[in-house]
């Protein structure tokens, strides 16, 4: 079923369907762009995308990254060979891949990633999840926490007893 | 905005173990997740010293020299890892449980002088990156080439050029390291002063420590790009060699006893002295006493320190398995009976 409703969107720019995110805008995409998502494509296998798919967790602003992304890499999900789209290089994904990241505040990152991790698309979750390690990476655990605001519910007797368990991490 | 259990996951899998380290003392959460998830294992880093690699001039392939273990034996038999003709394998350099490896087939020749100007160096943390790189460093050159005899060249030169592999890249690279402070001296007064076989060095908090024998200590930082010469512990050296290696704190410094003198000397170097990089002596032991119990000549085996394989000869020219084994028999049963004296591994 999945790879006769690829073909049907190869052959002639694809059947359309309709993403609605939780404040009501509405996306329209191809199958082929959709499917990147794997919730979504276990939608179009069983058929129930006919009245719009409805996304009750995945705000409009959200939902505009998150189809931008599945239209810039439609052409690596596609089948290889095809010519029909110009499909980006890999350069200009990756180019655009660390502009979509990089200037994202940490609750809008956050979003997305909880948007990604919902709808399933891993090549987005892979990518925002290194971002967040890449935030952290090299960060105490004080920095962690501004980071991230989280507050420490460990007393410092607790926290000192946690870090020598692992002293040779704290040794700089 | 908390994220769910499996994803946080995800990103803290993503760090490494020094990362994941930090993480867990976050919060409450942060911890049962790494420890549920067994995210952190330490227990597979390189945070103990298991033993010592040897190369010996005399023996064809390194030996280890360790504490009998109860748990599983580390061998310097290395020659499985490459496929046959079976070679002499070397342990070249190490830094952290990773080994660069020298394979050198049957040719009776000194490994350490096949000529090459440059030494390897690793550099490995896998508490910070499960990448490493390979430092090509220059010894000091052995004779002056006609067009160096100029009295004002610097050695080592302000700008150091290296070649580079990097294991995430795959590829190597020239890297330029400009010099902070004095150079070690001039080229021609410099030449052939350091002795073929040297390899001594450290790798600790992102630098690394080349010992350029009898002469000075270069300290490589490749976060900076930077180098500096730090000079020997005393500048009188007489006929001491000083080793260079890296334990628990830092880097360490040590002359054993010569004719002019009967101590071991131990320095370790202290880079937060006021700003400044000095010596400071640590141990100063005169073991004139013990030395003729020494036996140089015969193996040692009574000590709380084993070689393993001490017996072991990669190039028998029979060559098969049953030579192996009685090596492991001849071993198993002296080695056995010494365990019990000693305490096993803390």
């Amino acid at each position: 079923m999945a790879a006769a409703a690829a073909e049907a969107t190869t052959d002639g720019g694809g059947k359309m369907i309709i993403l609605i995110s939780a404040d009501g805008k509405r996306f329209e995409v191809t199958e082929a762009v959709a499917s990147q998502s794997q919730l979504i494509s276990n939608m179009i296998e069983d058929d129930c995308t006919e009245n719009g798919v409805r996304l009750p967790n995945v705000d409009g602003d959200i939902l505009t990254m998150v189809v931008d992304y599945c239209n810039m890499h439609a052409g690596d999900a596609a089948a290889a060979g095809d010519t029909m789209k110009a499909s980006s290089t890999e350069e200009e994904l990756k180019k655009f891949d660390a502009e979509l990241v990089q200037a994202l505040e940490n609750p809008v990152l956050f979003k997305l990633i909880l948007a990604a991790n919902f709808l399933n698309i891993k090549s987005l979750l892979d990518m925002t999840c290194q971002r967040v390690a890449d935030m952290m990476s090299g960060k105490t655990p004080e920095q962690m926490r501004e980071t991230f605001s989280i507050e420490n519910d460990f007393t410092p007797e607790e926290e000192a007893a946690i870090r020598q368990e692992n002293a040779w991490a704290f040794d700089d | 905005m908390a994220l769910p259990d499996d994803v946080l996951a995800a990103v803290l899998r993503r760090l490494p173990p020094r990362g994941i380290a930090a993480s867990r003392c976050v919060c409450k959460e942060w911890r049962s997740l790494v420890d549920g998830r067994r995210l952190l294992r330490a227990d597979l880093l390189p945070l103990s010293l298991a033993g010592i690699l040897l190369n010996y001039d005399s023996t064809w392939f390194t030996q280890f020299l360790s504490r009998p273990t109860a748990a599983a034996a580390v061998s310097c038999r290395l020659d499985y890892t490459v496929p046959p003709p079976p070679a002499y394998i070397y342990v070249k350099d190490h830094c952290n449980g990773l080994l660069l490896l020298l394979r050198e087939e049957c040719r009776l020749v000194v490994p350490w002088a096949v000529g090459c100007n440059e030494n390897e160096y690793l550099v490995f943390d896998p508490t910070r990156s499960p990448n490493y790189e390979l430092f090509m460093v220059p010894k000091v050159p052995y004779k002056l080439r006609e067009e160096e005899e100029c009295e004002e060249c610097e050695w080592p030169p302000s700008t150091l050029i290296l070649p580079v592999f990097s294991s995430k890249t795959g590829s190597w690279e020239e890297r330029a390291f400009d010099r902070e402070g004095d150079a070690a001296g001039t080229l021609p007064a410099m030449v052939g002063s350091t002795p073929f076989c040297d390899h001594q060095c450290g790798y600790w908090r992102g630098a690394l420590y080349v010992c350029f024998s009898d002469c000075f200590v270069m300290r490589i930082s490749p976060s900076d790009n930077k180098y500096r010469v730090i000079r020997m512990p005393t500048e009188d050296p007489g006929d001491t060699q000083f080793y260079l290696g890296k334990s628990n704190n830092g880097i360490y410094c040590a002359s054993l006893p010569s004719f002019l003198r009967p101590q071991i000397l131990v320095w370790f170097l202290n880079e937060r002295y006021c700003g400044q990089t000095v010596w400071v002596l640590k141990h100063d032991m005169d073991i004139s006493h013990i030395l003729p119990n020494l036996n140089y000549d015969e193996q040692q085996r009574d000590g709380p320190w084993v070689l393993q394989h001490y017996n072991y000869r990669p190039f028998n020219f029979n060559y098969d398995d049953d030579d192996d084994d009685e090596d492991d028999v001849e071993l198993e049963p002296i080695v056995e009976e010494k365990f019990e004296k000693f305490e096993w591994d803390s």
